[in-house]
Protein backbone atom coordinates (compact mmCIF):
# COMPACT_ATOMS: atom_id res chain seq x y z
CA UNK A 1 0.00 0.00 0.00
CA UNK A 2 2.49 2.31 0.95
CA UNK A 3 5.13 1.17 -1.86
CA UNK A 4 2.87 1.59 -4.22
CA UNK A 5 1.64 5.24 -3.28
CA UNK A 6 5.23 5.62 -2.80
CA UNK A 7 5.70 4.33 -6.58
CA UNK A 8 2.58 6.33 -7.78
CA UNK A 9 4.28 9.58 -6.30
CA UNK A 10 7.48 8.97 -7.70
CA UNK A 11 5.85 8.25 -11.26
CA UNK A 12 4.12 12.05 -10.72
CA UNK A 13 6.62 13.45 -10.45
CA UNK A 14 8.72 12.11 -13.02
CA UNK A 15 5.77 13.00 -15.49
CA UNK A 16 5.86 17.06 -14.58
CA UNK A 17 9.64 16.98 -15.42
CA UNK A 18 9.72 16.77 -18.96
CA UNK A 19 13.50 15.61 -19.31
CA UNK A 20 13.19 13.06 -16.42
CA UNK A 21 10.13 11.51 -18.24
CA UNK A 22 12.28 11.12 -21.84
CA UNK A 23 14.36 8.60 -19.92
CA UNK A 24 12.24 6.61 -18.43
CA UNK A 25 11.85 3.50 -20.14
CA UNK A 26 8.44 2.51 -19.31
CA UNK A 27 6.72 6.53 -19.57
CA UNK A 28 8.54 6.53 -22.72
CA UNK A 29 6.94 2.97 -24.10
CA UNK A 30 3.51 4.69 -22.49
CA UNK A 31 3.89 7.53 -24.97
CA UNK A 32 4.48 5.44 -28.12
CA UNK A 33 1.36 3.37 -27.26
CA UNK A 34 -0.43 6.91 -26.76
CA UNK A 35 1.32 7.76 -30.25
CA UNK A 36 -0.28 5.24 -31.97
CA UNK A 37 -3.44 6.53 -31.10
CA UNK A 38 -3.87 9.37 -33.53
CA UNK A 39 -7.10 11.04 -31.80
CA UNK A 40 -4.41 10.95 -28.11
CA UNK A 41 -1.84 13.87 -28.37
CA UNK A 42 0.96 13.29 -25.58
CA UNK A 43 -0.14 16.39 -23.63
CA UNK A 44 -3.73 14.98 -23.47
CA UNK A 45 -2.60 11.47 -22.56
CA UNK A 46 -0.22 13.31 -19.46
CA UNK A 47 -3.11 15.15 -18.31
CA UNK A 48 -5.45 12.18 -17.96
CA UNK A 49 -2.99 10.17 -16.35
CA UNK A 50 -2.05 13.04 -14.17
CA UNK A 51 -5.39 13.61 -13.11
CA UNK A 52 -6.13 9.74 -12.95
CA UNK A 53 -3.07 9.65 -10.02
CA UNK A 54 -4.43 12.60 -8.57
CA UNK A 55 -7.75 11.71 -7.23
CA UNK A 56 -6.23 7.88 -6.65
CA UNK A 57 -3.57 9.46 -4.04
CA UNK A 58 -6.94 11.23 -2.52
CA UNK A 59 -8.37 8.15 -1.89
CA UNK A 60 -4.92 7.53 0.34
CA UNK A 61 -6.19 10.57 2.66
CA UNK A 62 -9.60 8.45 3.76
CA UNK A 63 -9.13 7.40 7.50
CA UNK A 64 -7.63 4.01 7.76
CA UNK A 65 -10.04 2.99 11.08
CA UNK A 66 -13.29 3.26 9.56
CA UNK A 67 -14.93 0.58 12.63
CA UNK A 68 -13.75 3.26 14.81
CA UNK A 69 -15.49 6.41 13.13
CA UNK A 70 -18.55 3.92 12.13
CA UNK A 71 -19.50 3.14 15.71
CA UNK A 72 -19.13 6.60 17.16
CA UNK A 73 -20.44 8.24 14.79
CA UNK A 74 -23.16 6.28 12.82
CA UNK A 75 -24.64 3.45 15.59
CA UNK A 76 -26.87 0.76 14.27
CA UNK A 77 -30.40 0.54 15.44
CA UNK A 78 -30.08 -2.92 15.17
CA UNK A 79 -27.35 -3.26 17.08
CA UNK A 80 -28.55 -0.71 19.84
CA UNK A 81 -32.10 -2.83 20.11
CA UNK A 82 -29.89 -5.91 21.02
CA UNK A 83 -28.43 -4.01 23.83
CA UNK A 84 -30.96 -2.23 25.16
CA UNK A 85 -32.59 -6.00 25.72
CA UNK A 86 -29.19 -7.73 27.49
CA UNK A 87 -29.43 -4.09 29.60
CA UNK A 88 -26.11 -2.66 28.05
CA UNK A 89 -25.29 0.59 27.15
CA UNK A 90 -25.00 1.08 23.50
CA UNK A 91 -23.37 3.84 23.75
CA UNK A 92 -20.05 2.51 25.17
CA UNK A 93 -17.46 1.48 22.99
CA UNK A 94 -14.86 0.21 24.66
CA UNK A 95 -11.33 0.15 23.41
CA UNK A 96 -8.23 -1.20 25.05
CA UNK A 97 -4.81 0.60 24.45
CA UNK A 98 -0.73 -0.35 25.11
CA UNK A 99 2.00 1.86 25.86
CA UNK A 100 4.96 -0.21 24.76
CA UNK A 101 7.01 2.47 25.77
CA UNK A 102 5.85 2.37 29.50
CA UNK A 103 6.32 -1.33 29.78
CA UNK A 104 9.11 -2.33 31.91
CA UNK A 105 8.28 -6.50 31.52
CA UNK A 106 7.92 -6.67 35.14
CA UNK A 107 5.11 -9.04 34.60
CA UNK A 108 2.48 -8.27 36.88
CA UNK A 109 -0.21 -8.79 33.92
CA UNK A 110 0.82 -12.67 33.81
CA UNK A 111 0.96 -12.91 37.25
CA UNK A 112 -2.77 -11.35 38.17
CA UNK A 113 -4.34 -12.68 35.39
CA UNK A 114 -3.06 -16.55 35.52
CA UNK A 115 -4.91 -16.30 39.02
CA UNK A 116 -7.91 -14.33 37.97
CA UNK A 117 -8.83 -16.84 35.37
CA UNK A 118 -6.76 -20.10 37.18
CA UNK A 119 -4.54 -20.58 33.75
CA UNK A 120 -2.64 -23.29 33.60
CA UNK A 121 0.56 -23.43 34.17
CA UNK A 122 2.90 -22.51 30.67
CA UNK A 123 -0.25 -21.16 29.52
CA UNK A 124 -1.58 -17.90 28.88
CA UNK A 125 -4.17 -15.19 27.90
CA UNK A 126 -1.81 -12.32 28.25
CA UNK A 127 1.94 -12.44 28.46
CA UNK A 128 4.96 -10.20 27.56
CA UNK A 129 6.64 -10.16 24.39
CA UNK A 130 10.23 -8.39 24.48
CA UNK A 131 11.49 -6.62 21.01
CA UNK A 132 14.89 -6.62 20.27
CA UNK A 133 16.21 -4.85 17.08
CA UNK A 134 20.20 -4.88 15.94
CA UNK A 135 22.21 -2.69 13.74
CA UNK A 136 21.17 -4.69 11.05
CA UNK A 137 17.29 -3.65 11.85
CA UNK A 138 17.33 -7.64 12.65
CA UNK A 139 14.43 -8.27 15.19
CA UNK A 140 14.13 -10.99 17.75
CA UNK A 141 11.51 -11.49 20.12
CA UNK A 142 11.95 -13.15 23.24
CA UNK A 143 9.39 -13.81 25.94
CA UNK A 144 10.66 -16.47 29.15
CA UNK A 145 8.16 -18.08 30.16
CA UNK A 146 5.31 -15.00 28.83
CA UNK A 147 7.36 -12.66 30.95
CA UNK A 148 5.42 -13.74 34.16
CA UNK A 149 8.88 -13.83 36.02
CA UNK A 150 10.04 -10.60 34.67
CA UNK A 151 12.80 -10.27 32.20
CA UNK A 152 15.71 -9.74 35.39
CA UNK A 153 16.59 -13.55 35.00
CA UNK A 154 16.56 -13.84 31.25
CA UNK A 155 19.73 -13.35 29.15
CA UNK A 156 18.52 -11.24 25.96
CA UNK A 157 18.17 -13.30 22.35
CA UNK A 158 21.39 -11.46 21.47
CA UNK A 159 24.45 -10.20 22.70
CA UNK A 160 23.75 -6.43 24.66
CA UNK A 161 25.88 -4.27 22.69
CA UNK A 162 24.55 -5.61 19.55
CA UNK A 163 21.11 -4.35 20.76
CA UNK A 164 19.95 -0.81 19.13
CA UNK A 165 16.84 -0.90 20.03
CA UNK A 166 14.46 -2.70 23.13
CA UNK A 167 11.25 -2.68 23.82
CA UNK A 168 8.26 -4.89 25.89
CA UNK A 169 5.40 -5.46 24.02
CA UNK A 170 2.02 -6.76 25.76
CA UNK A 171 -0.14 -9.26 24.11
CA UNK A 172 -3.63 -10.04 24.69
CA UNK A 173 -6.53 -10.71 22.95
CA UNK A 174 -7.91 -7.91 19.92
CA UNK A 175 -11.38 -7.96 20.20
CA UNK A 176 -11.92 -8.04 16.27
CA UNK A 177 -14.75 -6.18 14.86
CA UNK A 178 -14.47 -9.03 12.15
CA UNK A 179 -13.16 -11.93 14.37
CA UNK A 180 -11.61 -15.00 11.95
CA UNK A 181 -12.16 -17.28 15.53
CA UNK A 182 -16.12 -16.65 15.31
CA UNK A 183 -16.57 -17.23 11.55
CA UNK A 184 -14.45 -20.45 11.72
CA UNK A 185 -16.31 -21.93 14.98
CA UNK A 186 -18.25 -24.56 13.54
CA UNK A 187 -20.44 -25.23 16.54
CA UNK A 188 -21.37 -21.03 17.57
CA UNK A 189 -19.12 -21.86 20.70
CA UNK A 190 -17.19 -18.34 20.09
CA UNK A 191 -19.24 -15.48 19.70
CA UNK A 192 -19.42 -11.70 19.21
CA UNK A 193 -21.65 -10.16 22.11
CA UNK A 194 -23.34 -7.42 21.61
CA UNK A 195 -21.35 -5.05 23.33
CA UNK A 196 -18.64 -6.06 21.01
CA UNK A 197 -17.33 -8.77 23.27
CA UNK A 198 -15.50 -11.68 21.81
CA UNK A 199 -16.31 -14.62 24.40
CA UNK A 200 -16.46 -18.43 24.83
CA UNK A 201 -19.50 -20.07 25.25
CA UNK A 202 -16.90 -22.83 27.40
CA UNK A 203 -19.81 -25.34 28.28
CA UNK A 204 -20.43 -25.28 24.40
CA UNK A 205 -17.06 -25.68 22.77
CA UNK A 206 -15.95 -29.01 21.54
CA UNK A 207 -12.15 -28.31 21.59
CA UNK A 208 -11.62 -28.67 17.62
CA UNK A 209 -9.33 -25.97 17.73
CA UNK A 210 -9.65 -24.64 14.64
CA UNK A 211 -10.22 -21.07 15.95
CA UNK A 212 -7.16 -21.55 17.58
CA UNK A 213 -5.67 -22.03 13.84
CA UNK A 214 -7.47 -18.57 12.82
CA UNK A 215 -6.75 -16.21 15.06
CA UNK A 216 -4.21 -14.01 13.72
CA UNK A 217 -2.53 -13.04 16.40
CA UNK A 218 -1.90 -16.13 18.48
CA UNK A 219 -3.96 -15.75 21.44
CA UNK A 220 -5.87 -18.39 21.74
CA UNK A 221 -4.62 -21.68 23.63
CA UNK A 222 -6.43 -25.37 23.96
CA UNK A 223 -6.69 -24.78 27.87
CA UNK A 224 -5.27 -27.86 29.29
CA UNK A 225 -7.48 -28.53 32.18
CA UNK A 226 -10.65 -28.09 30.48
CA UNK A 227 -10.14 -28.84 26.92
CA UNK A 228 -11.64 -25.95 25.59
CA UNK A 229 -10.95 -23.54 23.72
CA UNK A 230 -9.60 -20.17 25.56
CA UNK A 231 -8.36 -16.67 25.56
CA UNK A 232 -8.31 -13.36 27.23
CA UNK A 233 -11.90 -11.77 27.52
CA UNK A 234 -10.77 -8.20 28.35
CA UNK A 235 -12.25 -9.42 31.85
CA UNK A 236 -15.59 -9.01 30.67
CA UNK A 237 -16.93 -10.01 34.23
CA UNK A 238 -15.18 -6.87 36.24
CA UNK A 239 -15.84 -4.39 33.13
CA UNK A 240 -19.45 -5.28 33.10
CA UNK A 241 -19.59 -4.03 36.98
CA UNK A 242 -17.45 -1.02 35.87
CA UNK A 243 -14.14 -1.79 37.03
CA UNK A 244 -10.90 -2.35 34.88
CA UNK A 245 -9.54 -5.33 33.34
CA UNK A 246 -7.42 -6.74 35.82
CA UNK A 247 -4.15 -6.54 34.22
CA UNK A 248 -5.07 -2.74 33.66
CA UNK A 249 -5.49 -1.71 37.54
CA UNK A 250 -2.16 -3.91 38.03
CA UNK A 251 0.19 -2.08 35.65
CA UNK A 252 2.43 -0.01 37.82
CA UNK A 253 3.65 2.13 34.94
CA UNK A 254 0.04 2.20 33.55
CA UNK A 255 1.26 0.91 30.03
CA UNK A 256 -2.05 -0.61 29.82
CA UNK A 257 -5.18 1.31 29.51
CA UNK A 258 -8.51 0.38 29.21
CA UNK A 259 -11.99 2.86 28.59
CA UNK A 260 -15.19 3.70 26.90
CA UNK A 261 -14.17 6.32 23.64
CA UNK A 262 -17.56 7.70 23.47
CA UNK A 263 -16.82 9.11 27.30
CA UNK A 264 -14.95 12.24 25.88
CA UNK A 265 -13.46 12.58 29.53
CA UNK A 266 -11.82 9.00 29.46
CA UNK A 267 -8.22 8.42 29.19
CA UNK A 268 -8.70 6.66 26.58
CA UNK A 269 -10.61 9.27 24.36
CA UNK A 270 -8.24 11.80 25.80
CA UNK A 271 -5.03 9.54 23.73
CA UNK A 272 -7.89 8.99 21.01
CA UNK A 273 -7.47 12.98 20.37
CA UNK A 274 -3.95 13.48 21.10
CA UNK A 275 -1.22 13.20 18.43
CA UNK A 276 -0.40 9.94 19.59
CA UNK A 277 -0.68 7.47 16.64
CA UNK A 278 -2.97 4.54 17.85
CA UNK A 279 -2.40 1.56 15.50
CA UNK A 280 -3.75 -2.21 15.60
CA UNK A 281 -1.67 -5.34 14.57
CA UNK A 282 -1.41 -6.61 10.56
CA UNK A 283 -4.35 -4.22 10.27
CA UNK A 284 -4.24 -5.69 6.42
CA UNK A 285 -5.57 -8.75 7.26
CA UNK A 286 -9.33 -6.44 8.26
CA UNK A 287 -9.79 -7.95 11.39
CA UNK A 288 -10.47 -4.36 12.83
CA UNK A 289 -9.33 -4.95 16.00
CA UNK A 290 -10.38 -2.64 19.59
CA UNK A 291 -6.70 -3.43 20.58
CA UNK A 292 -4.35 -0.23 19.95
CA UNK A 293 -0.97 0.53 20.22
CA UNK A 294 0.13 3.64 21.05
CA UNK A 295 3.36 4.76 19.04
CA UNK A 296 4.04 1.42 17.99
CA UNK A 297 6.94 1.01 15.92
CA UNK A 298 7.19 -0.69 12.72
CA UNK A 299 8.32 -3.97 14.28
CA UNK A 300 5.24 -4.33 16.53
CA UNK A 301 2.64 -4.05 13.86
CA UNK B 1 -43.32 -46.67 -7.48
CA UNK B 2 -41.24 -49.93 -7.38
CA UNK B 3 -40.35 -51.72 -3.86
CA UNK B 4 -37.33 -51.19 -3.91
CA UNK B 5 -38.02 -47.25 -3.95
CA UNK B 6 -40.54 -47.23 -1.32
CA UNK B 7 -37.95 -48.84 1.06
CA UNK B 8 -35.10 -45.90 -0.31
CA UNK B 9 -37.99 -43.11 0.35
CA UNK B 10 -38.71 -44.29 3.65
CA UNK B 11 -35.26 -44.72 5.49
CA UNK B 12 -34.56 -41.31 3.92
CA UNK B 13 -37.84 -40.34 5.72
CA UNK B 14 -36.79 -41.87 9.31
CA UNK B 15 -33.14 -40.38 8.96
CA UNK B 16 -34.62 -36.99 8.38
CA UNK B 17 -36.99 -37.55 11.35
CA UNK B 18 -33.89 -38.75 13.76
CA UNK B 19 -31.81 -35.47 12.94
CA UNK B 20 -34.77 -33.21 13.23
CA UNK B 21 -35.63 -34.73 16.68
CA UNK B 22 -32.05 -34.91 17.96
CA UNK B 23 -31.74 -31.34 16.80
CA UNK B 24 -34.64 -30.04 18.48
CA UNK B 25 -33.11 -32.14 21.93
CA UNK B 26 -29.56 -30.88 21.39
CA UNK B 27 -29.98 -27.89 20.78
CA UNK B 28 -29.93 -24.84 23.33
CA UNK B 29 -33.46 -23.37 24.30
CA UNK B 30 -32.01 -20.04 24.12
CA UNK B 31 -30.00 -20.80 21.03
CA UNK B 32 -29.98 -18.03 18.34
CA UNK B 33 -31.78 -15.20 19.96
CA UNK B 34 -29.30 -12.53 19.62
CA UNK B 35 -26.86 -14.46 17.41
CA UNK B 36 -25.62 -17.24 16.18
CA UNK B 37 -24.77 -18.68 20.22
CA UNK B 38 -26.57 -20.08 23.17
CA UNK B 39 -27.88 -16.11 25.21
CA UNK B 40 -26.65 -17.72 28.23
CA UNK B 41 -23.03 -18.10 27.84
CA UNK B 42 -23.15 -14.31 28.30
CA UNK B 43 -24.36 -14.52 31.28
CA UNK B 44 -22.28 -17.62 32.79
CA UNK B 45 -19.58 -15.09 31.78
CA UNK B 46 -20.81 -12.36 34.06
CA UNK B 47 -20.97 -14.76 37.08
CA UNK B 48 -17.11 -15.28 36.67
CA UNK B 49 -16.07 -14.48 40.78
CA UNK B 50 -14.01 -11.73 41.11
CA UNK B 51 -10.33 -12.56 42.89
CA UNK B 52 -8.94 -9.12 43.27
CA UNK B 53 -10.57 -6.09 45.20
CA UNK B 54 -8.48 -3.28 44.85
CA UNK B 55 -6.64 -1.22 47.01
CA UNK B 56 -9.45 0.68 48.59
CA UNK B 57 -10.95 -2.65 49.72
CA UNK B 58 -6.98 -3.82 51.59
CA UNK B 59 -7.98 -0.31 52.82
CA UNK B 60 -10.33 -0.61 54.87
CA UNK B 61 -8.49 -2.57 57.49
CA UNK B 62 -4.78 -1.76 56.51
CA UNK B 63 -5.20 2.35 56.76
CA UNK B 64 -1.59 2.70 57.99
CA UNK B 65 0.29 1.36 55.01
CA UNK B 66 -2.02 2.38 52.23
CA UNK B 67 -1.07 5.76 53.60
CA UNK B 68 2.36 4.84 53.72
CA UNK B 69 2.54 3.58 50.63
CA UNK B 70 0.65 6.63 48.87
CA UNK B 71 3.57 9.02 49.78
CA UNK B 72 6.57 7.25 47.58
CA UNK B 73 7.01 5.62 44.51
CA UNK B 74 5.31 2.69 45.28
CA UNK B 75 2.18 4.56 44.71
CA UNK B 76 1.19 3.10 41.84
CA UNK B 77 1.71 -0.35 42.92
CA UNK B 78 -1.90 -2.35 43.68
CA UNK B 79 -1.41 -4.17 47.22
CA UNK B 80 -2.48 -7.70 45.46
CA UNK B 81 0.24 -7.97 42.58
CA UNK B 82 2.72 -8.97 45.96
CA UNK B 83 0.73 -9.84 48.63
CA UNK B 84 -1.79 -11.84 46.55
CA UNK B 85 -5.50 -11.78 45.57
CA UNK B 86 -7.88 -11.03 48.14
CA UNK B 87 -10.04 -14.36 47.46
CA UNK B 88 -6.83 -15.98 49.35
CA UNK B 89 -6.87 -13.68 52.03
CA UNK B 90 -9.08 -16.05 53.84
CA UNK B 91 -8.73 -19.59 53.72
CA UNK B 92 -11.87 -22.16 54.55
CA UNK B 93 -11.29 -22.23 58.33
CA UNK B 94 -11.71 -18.33 58.50
CA UNK B 95 -7.85 -17.83 58.81
CA UNK B 96 -6.54 -14.47 57.66
CA UNK B 97 -3.07 -15.10 55.50
CA UNK B 98 -1.48 -13.64 52.77
CA UNK B 99 1.80 -13.60 50.25
CA UNK B 100 4.31 -11.94 52.97
CA UNK B 101 7.49 -11.78 50.50
CA UNK B 102 9.63 -9.86 52.82
CA UNK B 103 9.39 -12.88 55.47
CA UNK B 104 11.47 -14.98 52.77
CA UNK B 105 15.01 -13.90 51.99
CA UNK B 106 14.74 -15.31 48.59
CA UNK B 107 11.54 -14.56 46.94
CA UNK B 108 12.27 -11.22 48.07
CA UNK B 109 14.70 -10.21 46.39
CA UNK B 110 13.38 -12.25 43.48
CA UNK B 111 10.12 -10.05 43.57
CA UNK B 112 11.80 -6.75 43.91
CA UNK B 113 14.47 -7.52 40.96
CA UNK B 114 11.28 -8.83 38.73
CA UNK B 115 10.80 -4.93 38.20
CA UNK B 116 14.47 -3.06 39.41
CA UNK B 117 16.97 -5.32 37.34
CA UNK B 118 18.58 -3.85 34.44
CA UNK B 119 17.21 -5.81 31.68
CA UNK B 120 17.86 -4.75 27.79
CA UNK B 121 14.08 -2.55 26.62
CA UNK B 122 13.65 -1.09 30.67
CA UNK B 123 14.21 2.22 30.63
CA UNK B 124 15.36 4.50 33.52
CA UNK B 125 13.08 7.08 33.29
CA UNK B 126 10.16 4.84 34.38
CA UNK B 127 11.96 3.06 37.31
CA UNK B 128 14.56 3.14 39.51
CA UNK B 129 16.95 0.36 37.79
CA UNK B 130 19.89 -1.43 39.78
CA UNK B 131 22.62 -4.48 38.67
CA UNK B 132 22.75 -6.91 41.33
CA UNK B 133 24.92 -7.54 43.53
CA UNK B 134 26.95 -4.50 42.51
CA UNK B 135 24.41 -2.25 43.99
CA UNK B 136 24.71 -3.88 47.36
CA UNK B 137 28.88 -3.30 46.98
CA UNK B 138 28.35 0.35 45.92
CA UNK B 139 26.11 1.12 48.84
CA UNK B 140 28.47 -0.34 51.39
CA UNK B 141 26.24 -3.20 52.46
CA UNK B 142 27.21 -6.84 53.10
CA UNK B 143 26.29 -9.13 49.57
CA UNK B 144 24.23 -10.94 52.65
CA UNK B 145 21.51 -7.96 52.68
CA UNK B 146 18.28 -8.38 51.84
CA UNK B 147 16.52 -5.16 49.85
CA UNK B 148 13.89 -4.40 53.08
CA UNK B 149 16.90 -3.99 55.13
CA UNK B 150 17.63 -0.72 53.61
CA UNK B 151 14.21 -0.06 51.65
CA UNK B 152 10.97 0.57 53.75
CA UNK B 153 9.38 -2.02 51.12
CA UNK B 154 5.76 -0.01 51.32
CA UNK B 155 7.95 3.68 50.87
CA UNK B 156 11.23 2.60 49.31
CA UNK B 157 13.25 5.78 49.82
CA UNK B 158 11.34 6.87 53.34
CA UNK B 159 13.82 5.75 55.78
CA UNK B 160 16.90 6.47 53.86
CA UNK B 161 15.41 9.80 53.00
CA UNK B 162 15.25 10.29 57.16
CA UNK B 163 18.37 8.75 57.92
CA UNK B 164 20.47 11.37 55.69
CA UNK B 165 22.12 9.03 53.97
CA UNK B 166 23.94 10.42 51.01
CA UNK B 167 23.52 7.64 48.37
CA UNK B 168 25.65 6.69 45.94
CA UNK B 169 23.89 7.66 42.22
CA UNK B 170 26.54 7.30 40.11
CA UNK B 171 26.66 2.95 40.43
CA UNK B 172 23.32 1.86 39.24
CA UNK B 173 23.77 4.12 36.06
CA UNK B 174 27.00 3.80 34.39
CA UNK B 175 28.17 0.70 34.28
Amino acid sequence: MKNEARRDFARLASLSNDRVAKNDSVINSIENRARADAKNTRRDFARATLKGLGIGAMTLLIPLNRSLFAASLHPDPEREKELRALGVAPEKLYVFMVNPASCIGCGRCVVADRGEYQVPPEQFRTWVERYLVDYDRKVYVDSPAGGENGYAGAAPAIAPEKIKEAFFVPKLCNMCDQPSCVQVCPVGATFRSPDGFVLIDYDHCVGCGYCLQACPYGVRFLNAETGTADKCAWCYHRVTKGKNPLCVDVCPTKARKFGDINDPSSEVARIWRSRARLRVLKEEIGNEPSLYYIDASEEIV
Amino acid sequence: MSEKGKRIGLTALIVVAALAIVATIARPSDWGEIGHYRTSAIDDELKRAFTNRGNSSCRECHENIYELKGTDAHKTLECEGCHGAYSAHIDAAGKKFADMPASRKERQIELCLACHKHAPGRSTELIKLIYYPAHLRDQNVRLTHTCDQCHTVHAPLETIKRSGYKLNQESDTNR
